[in-house]
């Protein structure tokens, strides 16, 4: 069996049709727009493996009018296997077509933007669209788990700025979302001292 | 009205040289600047106000209030203005602006919608002191990455010449402030 079969990266019960059919339906109704939100996506061992080799990486503090985080570089330099391994996965042509399957938007094969972060106490990233030229995609995994008091959460709104959907961070969950002019979201303050350790990045066209 | 400390000739000269030291951002921030009646005149004012809350979450959030007569009799003090000009050597028709208050989860963000036009600028800070770490700090970058806050604190003015291409935003202020504020005049010096 190759490496980088889905099988061997996914959650078995997400790789029926009926399942990816669920899915598709899910993201296209989902309100403000459309987005998933899957639990357990990854297996377990992989997973276990992705977040010990995202700890080893350097994470820089970054500051602007919009966000406070910490960082990594984009882990296309990473000189680990695991997470080598992880973005290839990820841009492979399996794993492509089968976020096409579910989001129903062509996506291109070639670029993938993939870092890990950490929000920790009075880390934030305010409200913005993501709109930047080639995006298609957004997409969170969750290395950690959050209580809903300790911030963290992401927040979708809807046009007139309402919030709408709150998504906690639950370790082994991945989100993603088509990015748009009308998705408008933010990453809520932790308020905690404790780390929100999630990888995330942008499927192109 | 101004500490006396900061009145004589020779000081003016000093905090004018100090103001043009930085051509790319020339500014300058006094701190304990006003008398204390004259400053705590003010704040008993200040505190006496109902703010008005402004939001819109892609560019700020804050409250504000038009002045208070003690403000707006500061502001137009001939002898202030007479001494800012001494300072940033150029005459003041008069200055306009507004009271901000910025409390936990206010902020402002640089985006087109927000775009300034280059002015000279005063802010008076009536805050009382509050952790560098909690936000709230105003910081002015020139859209290359490189940027300045100023360091104002309580009874402090910043006079600041924001020239093309320099932008300012106010940091979000995040949970550690508790129940401290920001509060600013922030305000356009016409020339």
């Amino acid at each position: 069996m190759k490496e980088n079969q889905i099988n061997n990266w996914i959650n078995k019960d997400y790789l029926t049709e009926d399942r990816i059919i669920k899915f598709s339906r899910q993201f296209k109704d989902a309100k403000p727009f459309s987005h998933i939100e899957i639990n357990n996506f990854f297996r377990a061992k992989k997973l276990r493996e992705i977040e010990i080799a995202l700890k080893k990486e350097e994470f820089f503090l970054k500051e602007s009018d919009l966000f406070k985080v910490k960082q990594t570089n984009d882990l296309v330099s990473s000189k680990q296997n695991v997470l080598i391994r992880f973005r290839e996965f990820l841009i492979s042509d399996e794993f492509i077509s089968y976020m096409e399957k579910i989001s129903g938007l062509t996506l291109g094969r070639k670029k993938i933007d993939l870092a890990g972060s950490i929000y920790e106490d009075a880390c934030y990233l305010l409200c913005h669209d993501d709109m930047v030229t080639g995006r298609k995609i957004a997409f969170l995994i969750y290395l950690s788990t959050m209580k809903r008091n300790d911030g963290g959460a992401l927040l979708f709104f809807d046009k007139k700025m309402n919030a709408k959907v709150r998504i906690i961070p639950k370790k082994n969950t991945f989100v993603f979302f088509e990015v748009s002019k009308i998705s408008f979201h933010e990453v809520e303050e932790v308020i905690v001292k404790k780390k929100r350790l999630a990888l995330g990045g942008w499927f192109h066209d | 009205m101004i500490n006396k400390g900061y009145l004589s000739t020779e000081i003016v000269e000093k905090l004018s040289q100090e103001f043009y030291k930085n051509n790319a951002l020339p500014s300058v921030t006094l701190m304990e600047f006003f008398e204390r009646k004259e400053f705590d005149r003010m704040i008993s004012e200040i505190s006496a106000i109902n703010f008005k809350v402004c939001r819109r979450r892609m560019e700020f959030s804050y409250k504000k209030s038009v002045l208070p007569e003690s403000i707006k009799k500061v502001i137009s003090n001939e002898f202030l203005k007479a001494y800012i000009s001494s300072i940033i050597g150029k005459k003041i028709k008069k200055i306009e602006g507004e009271i901000r208050v910025f409390g936990w989860k206010d902020y402002t963000l640089i985006n087109d919608k927000t775009i300034e036009k280059p002015s000279v600028e005063l802010i008076i800070d009536f805050s009382v002191k509050m952790r560098n770490d909690c936000g709230g700090g105003i910081i002015y970058v020139d859209g290359t990455g490189e940027y300045s806050e100023i360091l104002s604190s309580h009874n402090s003015i910043t006079l600041l010449n924001r020239k093309k291409g320099i932008q300012k935003f106010v940091k979000y202020v995040n949970h550690l402030a508790g129940k401290d504020n920001k509060i600013y005049f922030i305000g356009r010096i016409i020339i």
